[in-house]
């Protein structure tokens, strides 16, 4: 009887301080992950980027679990993607309002980036918006979500597709 | 059931109990005074160390928070509104390092962006950001945004450092502990130690 209920114990001490070795998710949850539509504000600010922005926000589609089609539908989509001219000091931010309704903006010093690390930062916005949070800095290598610096490949890396198996 | 089993049977619940009890305990601190704090995923540029910091920094200063305006509310160039962070009146106590082609003057005040800011009862922490504390003093590490006429923290979380120590660096931080940034905001507070007296 000893042993296994000490057993119990430590599984449950360790569950609580939420240790983990691998991708992270972070609460958002597409309700139809493979028909996920995305809309991209068309102004001045975006037009020189938005073959980019549909071309990188599509390598999801890589993953059997996802679907993502560009919309220009302004009132009904699940991710909307913004370019802007006001710096905040961010490249780009994720944001959420609901489940099936995420914003990803991009700021002035994501236009100054190299061009690989701008689409890789695509990538990356587009991820947290499928439900990824950073991943924990020792599987930077293998993951666009890392959450400092680049790889220098602006498509989702194997940590990044355990992570969506791992929620869809 | 024998007598043992019996003891180890009430301990495991007793256990169980203190696991629930720690775990409802720390929900509850992100909603104290009835605000709730989120944090926000962002991608900002990031320093290797202070060097790095300093080397890309134009404008390094110490400076006084005196106001604030939370949200900074204003429409965007393409007509839309926009309340995604908050604006600081910063008076300028010493100048480092002016690489901008603006000057600037001591007691001088400058508009710094901050990276956090409050909707209703939600406060939100874009890359983790806590915003400065009134009367406080810090160190800044600042670019000046001419599209906008503000200054903007280089790094987001990287470029504020408070001049006191015990105060904390940053909002919901996960992962590696001390984080990239709370290192290169600690070697800043040692390298600058000597600017934060009177
Ligand atoms: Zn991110």
């Amino acid at each position: 009887m000893k042993k296994p209920l000490l057993f119990i114990m430590i599984t449950l001490l360790l569950s609580t301080l939420s240790v983990s070795f691998a991708y992270v998710p972070n609460g958002w949850v597409l309700t139809y992950p493979t028909s996920c539509w995305f809309y991209i504000s068309e102004d001045t600010n975006s037009s020189p980027y938005l073959n980019d922005l549909i071309y990188y926000t599509k390598q999801w589609n890589s993953l059997p679990e996802l679907g993502l089609y560009q919309t220009y539908s302004p009132s009904d989509h699940n991710i909307a993607m913004y370019v802007v001219s006001y710096d905040t000091g961010n490249c780009a931010l994720a944001q959420h309002y609901s489940d099936d309704y995420h914003t990803a903006t991009f700021y002035p010093s994501w236009k100054n980036l190299s061009l690989t690390n701008r689409r890789e930062v695509i990538v990356h916005e587009i991820g947290h918006c499928l439900g990824l949070a950073h991943t924990q800095s020792s599987n930077n290598s293998n993951s666009i979500m890392r959450q400092f610096n680049f790889n220098g490949k602006p498509y989702p890396l194997s940590d990044d597709k355990a992570g969506i198996s791992s929620i869809y | 059931m024998s007598k043992t089993n019996l003891r180890y049977t009430f301990l495991f619940i007793m256990f169980l109990t203190f696991v629930s009890l720690i775990n409802m305990a720390c929900e509850r601190v992100a909603e104290s005074g009835e605000l709730t704090h989120l944090y926000v995923e962002a991608s900002h540029p990031a320093f290797e160390n202070l060097r790095d910091m300093e080397d890309k920094t134009p404008i390094i200063l110490i400076g006084t928070k005196e106001a604030e305006i939370n949200p900074y509310n204003f429409v965007d160039d393409t007509g839309r509104e926009i309340s995604e962070f908050s604006m600081a009146h910063i008076k300028v106590d010493k100048i480092i390092k002016n690489h901008d082609p603006i000057s600037l003057d001591s007691e001088q005040m400058i508009p710094v962006l901050e990276n956090e800011y409050q909707k209703d009862s939600t406060v939100f922490h874009i890359g983790g950001y806590q915003k400065m504390e009134l009367g406080k003093k810090y160190l800044l590490f600042l670019y000046y945004s001419e599209h906008d006429n503000w200054y903007v923290i280089n790094g987001v979380v990287f470029g504020k450092v408070p001049t006191s120590t015990s105060e904390s660096l940053l909002y919901g931080q996960k992962g590696d502990s001390p984080s990239l940034p709370e290192k290169v905001i600690r070697e800043a507070q040692e390298s600058y130690k000597h600017f934060f007296g009177k």
